[in-house]
Protein backbone atom coordinates (compact mmCIF):
# COMPACT_ATOMS: atom_id res chain seq x y z
CA UNK A 1 0.00 0.00 0.00
CA UNK A 2 2.62 2.32 0.90
CA UNK A 3 4.54 1.11 -2.36
CA UNK A 4 1.60 2.22 -3.92
CA UNK A 5 1.21 5.83 -2.32
CA UNK A 6 4.80 6.31 -3.41
CA UNK A 7 4.44 5.35 -7.11
CA UNK A 8 1.25 7.77 -7.07
CA UNK A 9 3.04 10.64 -5.82
CA UNK A 10 5.93 10.15 -7.85
CA UNK A 11 3.72 9.93 -11.30
CA UNK A 12 2.28 12.92 -9.77
CA UNK A 13 5.57 14.71 -9.98
CA UNK A 14 6.42 13.51 -13.28
CA UNK A 15 5.64 16.02 -16.35
CA UNK A 16 1.98 16.23 -17.44
CA UNK A 17 3.11 14.85 -21.31
CA UNK A 18 4.33 11.60 -19.73
CA UNK A 19 1.72 10.79 -17.64
CA UNK A 20 -0.39 11.19 -20.59
CA UNK A 21 1.72 8.59 -22.11
CA UNK A 22 1.22 5.91 -19.63
CA UNK A 23 -2.64 6.58 -19.93
CA UNK A 24 -3.50 3.81 -22.62
CA UNK A 25 -2.17 -0.36 -22.32
CA UNK A 26 -0.51 -2.03 -24.91
CA UNK A 27 -2.14 -4.19 -27.25
CA UNK A 28 -0.83 -6.31 -28.86
CA UNK A 29 -2.17 -6.75 -32.52
CA UNK A 30 -1.05 -9.94 -33.49
CA UNK A 31 -2.85 -12.61 -30.86
CA UNK A 32 -3.28 -16.20 -30.16
CA UNK A 33 -6.36 -18.24 -30.63
CA UNK A 34 -7.89 -20.28 -28.27
CA UNK A 35 -6.33 -23.10 -29.77
CA UNK A 36 -3.02 -21.18 -28.72
CA UNK A 37 -1.46 -20.70 -31.94
CA UNK A 38 -0.97 -17.43 -33.57
CA UNK A 39 -3.29 -16.28 -36.31
CA UNK A 40 -4.49 -13.30 -38.03
CA UNK A 41 -7.34 -12.42 -36.37
CA UNK A 42 -7.67 -8.90 -36.68
CA UNK A 43 -6.48 -8.70 -39.78
CA UNK A 44 -7.50 -8.24 -43.24
CA UNK A 45 -5.30 -7.45 -46.61
CA UNK A 46 -5.98 -5.31 -49.57
CA UNK A 47 -4.32 -5.60 -52.72
CA UNK A 48 -1.74 -7.62 -54.58
CA UNK A 49 0.12 -10.39 -52.47
CA UNK A 50 0.01 -11.97 -48.93
CA UNK A 51 1.15 -12.83 -45.32
CA UNK A 52 1.72 -16.00 -44.00
CA UNK A 53 2.07 -16.15 -40.31
CA UNK A 54 4.32 -18.45 -38.20
CA UNK A 55 1.78 -20.14 -36.27
CA UNK A 56 4.33 -20.59 -33.54
CA UNK A 57 5.77 -17.27 -32.99
CA UNK A 58 3.26 -14.85 -34.52
CA UNK A 59 5.86 -13.71 -37.00
CA UNK A 60 4.21 -12.30 -39.83
CA UNK A 61 6.45 -13.11 -43.54
CA UNK A 62 5.50 -10.64 -46.70
CA UNK A 63 5.32 -11.80 -50.23
CA UNK A 64 5.03 -10.77 -53.33
CA UNK A 65 2.56 -6.99 -53.73
CA UNK A 66 2.00 -4.72 -53.87
CA UNK A 67 -0.41 -4.89 -51.30
CA UNK A 68 -1.47 -3.93 -47.62
CA UNK A 69 -2.18 -6.38 -44.60
CA UNK A 70 -4.24 -4.09 -42.21
CA UNK A 71 -5.52 -3.97 -38.27
CA UNK A 72 -9.14 -3.47 -38.86
CA UNK A 73 -10.24 -4.47 -35.85
CA UNK A 74 -9.95 -0.55 -35.11
CA UNK A 75 -8.75 2.70 -35.86
CA UNK A 76 -6.17 4.70 -33.32
CA UNK A 77 -6.18 8.68 -33.45
CA UNK A 78 -2.94 9.06 -30.82
CA UNK A 79 -0.76 6.39 -30.45
CA UNK A 80 2.33 4.66 -30.19
CA UNK A 81 3.17 1.83 -31.94
CA UNK A 82 6.56 0.22 -31.72
CA UNK A 83 7.16 -3.31 -33.31
CA UNK A 84 10.71 -5.09 -34.72
CA UNK A 85 10.83 -6.10 -38.26
CA UNK A 86 13.84 -8.01 -40.65
CA UNK A 87 14.83 -7.69 -43.99
CA UNK A 88 16.39 -10.09 -46.09
CA UNK A 89 17.91 -7.60 -48.43
CA UNK A 90 19.02 -3.72 -48.60
CA UNK A 91 16.46 -3.26 -51.75
CA UNK A 92 13.40 -5.03 -49.44
CA UNK A 93 10.68 -2.21 -50.01
CA UNK A 94 8.32 -2.06 -47.39
CA UNK A 95 6.33 0.65 -45.06
CA UNK A 96 4.16 1.00 -41.93
CA UNK A 97 0.79 3.37 -42.85
CA UNK A 98 -0.49 5.57 -40.27
CA UNK A 99 -4.05 6.89 -39.76
CA UNK A 100 -5.64 5.09 -43.01
CA UNK A 101 -8.64 6.91 -42.86
CA UNK A 102 -10.92 4.32 -44.99
CA UNK A 103 -11.60 0.52 -45.18
CA UNK A 104 -8.62 0.37 -48.07
CA UNK A 105 -10.27 -1.53 -51.11
CA UNK A 106 -7.99 0.16 -53.62
CA UNK A 107 -4.47 1.83 -53.75
CA UNK A 108 -6.19 5.23 -52.95
CA UNK A 109 -5.03 4.94 -49.70
CA UNK A 110 -1.57 6.27 -50.45
CA UNK A 111 -2.62 9.56 -50.56
CA UNK A 112 -4.44 9.80 -47.54
CA UNK A 113 -2.26 8.64 -45.02
CA UNK A 114 1.15 8.48 -44.27
CA UNK A 115 3.90 5.81 -44.72
CA UNK A 116 7.16 5.25 -42.46
CA UNK A 117 9.29 3.97 -44.82
CA UNK A 118 11.44 0.69 -44.76
CA UNK A 119 14.26 0.47 -47.64
CA UNK A 120 17.42 0.82 -46.71
CA UNK A 121 18.96 1.42 -50.43
CA UNK A 122 16.82 4.17 -51.93
CA UNK A 123 17.14 5.59 -55.01
CA UNK A 124 16.20 9.08 -53.58
CA UNK A 125 18.17 9.24 -50.64
CA UNK A 126 16.70 9.58 -47.43
CA UNK A 127 13.63 10.86 -48.28
CA UNK A 128 12.82 7.61 -49.10
CA UNK A 129 14.57 5.18 -46.89
CA UNK A 130 14.38 3.62 -43.67
CA UNK A 131 12.55 5.87 -40.84
CA UNK A 132 11.17 8.52 -43.32
CA UNK A 133 7.44 9.65 -43.31
CA UNK A 134 7.60 8.43 -46.95
CA UNK A 135 7.80 11.32 -49.62
CA UNK A 136 7.01 14.19 -47.02
CA UNK A 137 10.20 13.88 -43.90
CA UNK A 138 13.05 12.08 -44.73
CA UNK A 139 15.14 10.53 -42.19
CA UNK A 140 17.82 12.61 -40.36
CA UNK A 141 19.92 9.33 -40.93
CA UNK A 142 19.77 5.58 -41.93
CA UNK A 143 19.94 3.70 -38.51
CA UNK A 144 18.67 0.45 -39.45
CA UNK A 145 20.82 -2.14 -38.78
CA UNK A 146 21.07 -4.40 -41.97
CA UNK A 147 19.62 -7.19 -43.65
CA UNK A 148 19.12 -10.32 -41.44
CA UNK A 149 18.76 -7.76 -38.16
CA UNK A 150 15.65 -7.28 -36.22
CA UNK A 151 14.99 -3.70 -36.01
CA UNK A 152 13.04 -2.55 -33.27
CA UNK A 153 11.07 0.84 -34.22
CA UNK A 154 8.93 3.24 -32.38
CA UNK A 155 6.30 5.65 -33.95
CA UNK A 156 4.49 8.13 -32.28
CA UNK A 157 1.45 9.81 -33.78
CA UNK A 158 0.48 12.77 -31.44
CA UNK A 159 -2.11 15.18 -33.21
CA UNK A 160 -0.04 16.58 -36.36
CA UNK A 161 3.42 15.55 -34.76
CA UNK A 162 4.76 12.05 -36.19
CA UNK A 163 8.37 10.71 -34.43
CA UNK A 164 10.03 7.87 -35.44
CA UNK A 165 12.60 5.99 -33.18
CA UNK A 166 14.55 3.73 -35.01
CA UNK A 167 16.64 1.20 -32.83
CA UNK A 168 16.75 4.07 -29.90
CA UNK A 169 17.66 6.87 -32.49
CA UNK A 170 15.29 9.62 -33.24
CA UNK A 171 15.06 9.25 -37.14
CA UNK A 172 12.00 11.37 -37.82
CA UNK A 173 10.18 14.20 -35.97
CA UNK A 174 7.49 16.20 -38.19
CA UNK A 175 4.23 18.12 -38.01
CA UNK A 176 1.87 16.45 -40.36
CA UNK A 177 0.78 18.90 -43.88
CA UNK A 178 -0.06 17.33 -47.32
CA UNK A 179 3.10 16.37 -48.79
CA UNK A 180 4.87 14.75 -51.69
CA UNK A 181 2.17 12.63 -52.77
CA UNK A 182 0.35 12.62 -49.92
CA UNK A 183 -2.93 15.02 -50.54
CA UNK A 184 -4.77 14.92 -47.28
CA UNK A 185 -4.04 13.23 -43.93
CA UNK A 186 -6.38 12.57 -40.99
CA UNK A 187 -6.77 12.80 -37.41
CA UNK A 188 -7.54 8.84 -37.10
CA UNK A 189 -7.23 5.28 -39.43
CA UNK A 190 -6.02 2.12 -39.83
CA UNK A 191 -2.39 0.87 -39.08
CA UNK A 192 -1.21 -1.11 -42.24
CA UNK A 193 1.84 -3.22 -43.13
CA UNK A 194 3.20 -3.42 -46.80
CA UNK A 195 4.44 -6.05 -48.73
CA UNK A 196 5.58 -3.78 -51.77
CA UNK A 197 6.59 -6.98 -53.99
CA UNK A 198 8.36 -10.01 -54.23
CA UNK A 199 12.00 -8.77 -54.32
CA UNK A 200 13.13 -8.78 -51.47
CA UNK A 201 10.92 -10.13 -47.84
CA UNK A 202 10.16 -8.89 -44.82
CA UNK A 203 9.14 -9.92 -41.42
CA UNK A 204 7.58 -8.14 -38.45
CA UNK A 205 7.27 -9.54 -34.68
CA UNK A 206 6.08 -8.14 -31.74
CA UNK A 207 3.63 -5.53 -32.71
CA UNK A 208 1.59 -3.69 -29.99
CA UNK A 209 0.07 -0.20 -29.53
CA UNK A 210 -0.96 2.26 -27.10
CA UNK A 211 -3.52 4.87 -27.23
CA UNK A 212 -2.66 8.31 -25.79
CA UNK B 1 -23.47 -17.97 -22.05
CA UNK B 2 -21.16 -17.95 -24.76
CA UNK B 3 -23.88 -17.62 -27.43
CA UNK B 4 -25.04 -14.67 -25.74
CA UNK B 5 -21.15 -12.56 -25.42
CA UNK B 6 -20.77 -14.04 -29.09
CA UNK B 7 -24.21 -12.35 -29.83
CA UNK B 8 -23.05 -9.22 -28.02
CA UNK B 9 -19.82 -9.04 -29.94
CA UNK B 10 -21.54 -9.98 -33.23
CA UNK B 11 -23.56 -6.63 -32.16
CA UNK B 12 -20.63 -4.31 -31.73
CA UNK B 13 -19.09 -5.90 -34.63
CA UNK B 14 -21.93 -4.96 -36.46
CA UNK B 15 -22.01 -1.26 -34.95
CA UNK B 16 -18.50 -0.84 -35.54
CA UNK B 17 -18.60 -1.83 -39.25
CA UNK B 18 -22.04 0.09 -39.85
CA UNK B 19 -19.92 3.13 -38.40
CA UNK B 20 -16.77 2.47 -40.11
CA UNK B 21 -19.14 2.30 -43.65
CA UNK B 22 -20.90 5.69 -43.09
CA UNK B 23 -17.66 7.46 -42.45
CA UNK B 24 -15.62 5.81 -44.89
CA UNK B 25 -18.49 6.78 -47.63
CA UNK B 26 -18.72 10.60 -46.10
CA UNK B 27 -15.02 11.05 -45.57
CA UNK B 28 -14.03 10.01 -49.01
CA UNK B 29 -15.42 9.15 -51.87
CA UNK B 30 -15.13 5.49 -53.17
CA UNK B 31 -15.12 3.94 -56.25
CA UNK B 32 -18.19 1.94 -57.05
CA UNK B 33 -17.76 -0.81 -59.15
CA UNK B 34 -18.27 -0.27 -62.78
CA UNK B 35 -22.08 -0.51 -63.79
CA UNK B 36 -23.35 -2.32 -67.39
CA UNK B 37 -27.39 -1.68 -67.19
CA UNK B 38 -27.38 -2.31 -63.37
CA UNK B 39 -24.61 -5.08 -63.37
CA UNK B 40 -22.00 -4.06 -61.24
CA UNK B 41 -18.51 -6.02 -62.44
CA UNK B 42 -16.60 -6.93 -58.98
CA UNK B 43 -13.60 -7.79 -60.76
CA UNK B 44 -12.63 -4.75 -63.16
CA UNK B 45 -9.32 -3.94 -65.37
CA UNK B 46 -7.23 -0.90 -64.37
CA UNK B 47 -6.14 1.55 -66.98
CA UNK B 48 -3.43 -0.90 -68.14
CA UNK B 49 -6.38 -3.05 -69.55
CA UNK B 50 -5.78 -5.47 -66.58
CA UNK B 51 -8.16 -7.20 -63.83
CA UNK B 52 -6.76 -6.07 -60.84
CA UNK B 53 -8.00 -6.51 -57.35
CA UNK B 54 -9.18 -3.48 -56.35
CA UNK B 55 -12.26 -3.62 -54.36
CA UNK B 56 -11.37 -6.55 -52.55
CA UNK B 57 -10.06 -7.40 -49.12
CA UNK B 58 -8.82 -11.27 -48.39
CA UNK B 59 -9.38 -12.31 -44.31
CA UNK B 60 -7.72 -15.23 -42.97
CA UNK B 61 -5.07 -18.22 -44.26
CA UNK B 62 -4.36 -18.25 -47.49
CA UNK B 63 -5.04 -15.96 -50.16
CA UNK B 64 -6.30 -15.70 -54.32
CA UNK B 65 -4.24 -15.50 -56.97
CA UNK B 66 -5.36 -13.17 -59.99
CA UNK B 67 -5.18 -14.31 -63.67
CA UNK B 68 -4.22 -10.39 -64.86
CA UNK B 69 -5.29 -11.15 -68.34
CA UNK B 70 -8.37 -13.77 -67.88
CA UNK B 71 -9.80 -12.33 -64.89
CA UNK B 72 -9.86 -15.24 -62.44
CA UNK B 73 -9.57 -15.52 -58.73
CA UNK B 74 -7.59 -19.21 -57.67
CA UNK B 75 -8.10 -19.74 -54.81
CA UNK B 76 -4.48 -20.97 -52.38
CA UNK B 77 -4.50 -22.31 -49.17
CA UNK B 78 -6.81 -21.95 -46.19
CA UNK B 79 -9.54 -21.30 -44.37
CA UNK B 80 -9.94 -17.83 -45.41
CA UNK B 81 -12.15 -15.40 -47.64
CA UNK B 82 -11.58 -13.05 -50.04
CA UNK B 83 -14.26 -10.48 -49.59
CA UNK B 84 -15.65 -7.44 -52.24
CA UNK B 85 -15.25 -4.36 -49.69
CA UNK B 86 -16.14 -1.62 -51.43
CA UNK B 87 -20.29 -1.99 -50.42
CA UNK B 88 -22.64 -4.37 -49.13
CA UNK B 89 -25.37 -5.51 -50.73
CA UNK B 90 -28.73 -6.06 -49.44
CA UNK B 91 -31.00 -7.53 -51.86
CA UNK B 92 -29.18 -8.47 -55.28
CA UNK B 93 -28.74 -11.09 -57.99
CA UNK B 94 -25.52 -11.93 -57.80
CA UNK B 95 -23.50 -13.77 -60.66
CA UNK B 96 -20.46 -16.08 -61.34
CA UNK B 97 -18.88 -18.57 -62.60
CA UNK B 98 -16.70 -21.22 -61.04
CA UNK B 99 -14.58 -24.35 -61.29
CA UNK B 100 -13.02 -26.86 -59.21
CA UNK B 101 -10.26 -28.50 -60.55
CA UNK B 102 -10.70 -31.70 -58.02
CA UNK B 103 -14.10 -33.45 -56.82
CA UNK B 104 -12.82 -32.99 -53.35
CA UNK B 105 -12.58 -28.81 -53.76
CA UNK B 106 -14.18 -27.43 -50.96
CA UNK B 107 -14.88 -23.72 -51.56
CA UNK B 108 -18.25 -21.05 -51.06
CA UNK B 109 -19.60 -18.30 -51.66
CA UNK B 110 -20.68 -16.21 -48.45
CA UNK B 111 -23.41 -13.72 -48.75
CA UNK B 112 -24.68 -10.56 -46.23
CA UNK B 113 -21.52 -10.88 -44.14
CA UNK B 114 -22.55 -8.35 -41.94
CA UNK B 115 -19.39 -6.96 -40.59
CA UNK B 116 -16.03 -6.70 -41.90
CA UNK B 117 -14.47 -10.01 -41.05
CA UNK B 118 -11.98 -10.16 -38.13
CA UNK B 119 -11.96 -13.59 -37.14
CA UNK B 120 -14.16 -16.57 -37.61
CA UNK B 121 -17.10 -15.71 -36.26
CA UNK B 122 -18.61 -14.60 -39.92
CA UNK B 123 -19.43 -18.07 -40.55
CA UNK B 124 -22.01 -18.04 -38.10
CA UNK B 125 -23.74 -14.24 -38.96
CA UNK B 126 -24.09 -15.03 -42.55
CA UNK B 127 -24.50 -17.95 -44.92
CA UNK B 128 -22.44 -20.10 -47.48
CA UNK B 129 -24.05 -21.19 -50.72
CA UNK B 130 -21.37 -24.47 -50.87
CA UNK B 131 -19.07 -25.77 -53.52
CA UNK B 132 -18.66 -29.17 -52.86
CA UNK B 133 -18.75 -31.94 -55.29
CA UNK B 134 -17.41 -34.24 -53.38
CA UNK B 135 -20.49 -34.98 -51.33
CA UNK B 136 -22.45 -35.92 -55.06
CA UNK B 137 -22.59 -39.01 -54.66
CA UNK B 138 -23.87 -39.63 -51.40
CA UNK B 139 -26.28 -36.61 -51.59
CA UNK B 140 -27.95 -37.88 -54.57
CA UNK B 141 -28.36 -41.58 -53.38
CA UNK B 142 -29.72 -39.96 -50.10
CA UNK B 143 -31.99 -38.01 -51.88
CA UNK B 144 -33.29 -41.81 -54.10
CA UNK B 145 -33.63 -43.38 -50.17
CA UNK B 146 -35.57 -40.62 -48.61
CA UNK B 147 -37.41 -39.40 -51.41
CA UNK B 148 -35.51 -36.05 -50.91
CA UNK B 149 -37.65 -35.22 -47.80
CA UNK B 150 -34.96 -35.92 -45.14
CA UNK B 151 -33.53 -32.51 -43.29
CA UNK B 152 -31.56 -34.83 -40.73
CA UNK B 153 -28.61 -33.56 -39.66
CA UNK B 154 -26.75 -36.13 -41.41
CA UNK B 155 -27.74 -35.47 -45.06
CA UNK B 156 -24.99 -35.04 -47.10
CA UNK B 157 -26.86 -32.60 -49.50
CA UNK B 158 -26.68 -29.98 -46.55
CA UNK B 159 -22.90 -29.50 -47.75
CA UNK B 160 -23.17 -30.48 -51.35
CA UNK B 161 -22.72 -27.99 -54.25
CA UNK B 162 -25.91 -25.94 -54.47
CA UNK B 163 -26.63 -26.18 -50.58
CA UNK B 164 -26.72 -23.40 -48.36
CA UNK B 165 -24.59 -24.67 -46.09
CA UNK B 166 -25.28 -26.57 -43.41
CA UNK B 167 -29.27 -25.11 -43.33
CA UNK B 168 -31.61 -26.19 -46.99
CA UNK B 169 -30.23 -29.45 -49.65
CA UNK B 170 -30.42 -28.48 -52.91
CA UNK B 171 -33.41 -30.39 -55.26
CA UNK B 172 -31.08 -31.25 -57.68
CA UNK B 173 -27.23 -31.64 -58.51
CA UNK B 174 -26.76 -30.25 -61.97
CA UNK B 175 -22.73 -29.79 -61.26
CA UNK B 176 -20.54 -29.85 -64.00
CA UNK B 177 -17.70 -32.36 -64.38
CA UNK B 178 -14.34 -31.38 -62.87
CA UNK B 179 -11.88 -28.79 -64.70
CA UNK B 180 -15.55 -27.15 -66.42
CA UNK B 181 -17.17 -24.01 -65.68
CA UNK B 182 -20.18 -23.89 -63.57
CA UNK B 183 -22.62 -20.74 -63.63
CA UNK B 184 -24.41 -20.00 -59.96
CA UNK B 185 -26.92 -17.34 -59.39
CA UNK B 186 -27.73 -16.36 -56.41
CA UNK B 187 -30.94 -13.94 -55.55
CA UNK B 188 -31.73 -12.37 -52.53
CA UNK B 189 -34.85 -10.53 -51.77
CA UNK B 190 -35.60 -9.89 -48.08
CA UNK B 191 -35.67 -13.28 -46.67
CA UNK B 192 -36.27 -15.27 -49.92
CA UNK B 193 -32.89 -17.17 -51.21
CA UNK B 194 -33.16 -18.60 -54.37
CA UNK B 195 -29.93 -20.32 -56.36
CA UNK B 196 -29.85 -21.74 -59.89
CA UNK B 197 -27.31 -23.84 -60.59
CA UNK B 198 -26.23 -23.82 -64.72
CA UNK B 199 -29.21 -22.66 -65.59
CA UNK B 200 -31.52 -25.32 -63.63
CA UNK B 201 -33.51 -23.88 -60.34
CA UNK B 202 -32.36 -25.68 -57.28
CA UNK B 203 -32.58 -24.02 -54.48
CA UNK B 204 -35.37 -22.00 -52.96
CA UNK B 205 -35.93 -20.95 -49.27
CA UNK B 206 -36.69 -18.33 -46.72
CA UNK B 207 -34.07 -17.52 -44.42
CA UNK B 208 -34.13 -18.39 -40.94
CA UNK B 209 -31.13 -19.50 -38.51
CA UNK B 210 -30.03 -22.71 -38.85
CA UNK B 211 -27.61 -25.32 -38.34
CA UNK B 212 -24.30 -23.30 -37.38
CA UNK B 213 -25.63 -20.63 -38.41
CA UNK B 214 -26.69 -18.22 -35.82
CA UNK B 215 -28.30 -14.99 -37.43
CA UNK B 216 -28.53 -13.43 -40.28
CA UNK B 217 -28.69 -9.83 -41.51
CA UNK B 218 -30.76 -7.40 -43.83
CA UNK B 219 -27.62 -6.81 -45.85
CA UNK B 220 -23.68 -7.07 -45.94
CA UNK B 221 -20.88 -7.83 -47.94
CA UNK B 222 -19.75 -10.74 -50.40
CA UNK B 223 -17.11 -13.27 -49.94
CA UNK B 224 -15.46 -16.49 -51.73
CA UNK B 225 -13.85 -19.09 -49.69
CA UNK B 226 -10.61 -20.91 -49.94
CA UNK B 227 -10.77 -23.66 -48.23
CA UNK B 228 -7.75 -25.44 -47.81
CA UNK B 229 -4.57 -26.51 -49.80
CA UNK B 230 -5.35 -29.29 -51.62
CA UNK B 231 -7.14 -28.35 -54.31
CA UNK B 232 -8.22 -25.16 -55.57
CA UNK B 233 -11.92 -22.91 -56.65
CA UNK B 234 -11.54 -20.74 -59.72
CA UNK B 235 -14.35 -18.07 -60.40
CA UNK B 236 -14.71 -15.26 -62.87
CA UNK B 237 -17.33 -12.95 -64.42
CA UNK B 238 -19.00 -12.73 -61.06
CA UNK B 239 -21.06 -9.52 -61.19
CA UNK B 240 -23.70 -8.14 -58.92
CA UNK B 241 -27.56 -6.21 -59.86
CA UNK B 242 -28.74 -4.70 -56.88
CA UNK B 243 -32.38 -5.17 -56.19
Amino acid sequence: MLNKLLIACALCLLPATTVQAEAGEWQELVNKSEYGDYTKFGWNHAGDGYFTIDRATGELTAHGGGGLLWYSKQMFGDFELELEFNCDSVNTNSGIFLRIPTLPSSYDYIHHSFEVQIMDRSSRGLLHATGAIYDASPASKLASLGPGKWNRINITCDGLRYLVVLNGETVADWLARPAGKITDHWPEGYLGLQNHHGGGKIRFRNIRVREK
Amino acid sequence: MIRTSLRRFTLALTVLALAVTFSASSALAQGSGSKDGGWIDLIKKGENGKYNKHGWNHYGPGHFSLDRDAGVLKSQGGMGMTWFSEQMFGDFVLELEFMVDDVATNSGIFIRIPYVPVSNQYIYDCFEIQIYDAALDASKKHVLHEGGKASNADNPALHVTGAIYDAKPPTSFPSKAVGEWNKYKITLKGLSYTIELNGKLINEWEVRPSGKVATHWPKGYIGLQNHDDRSSAYFRNIRVMPL
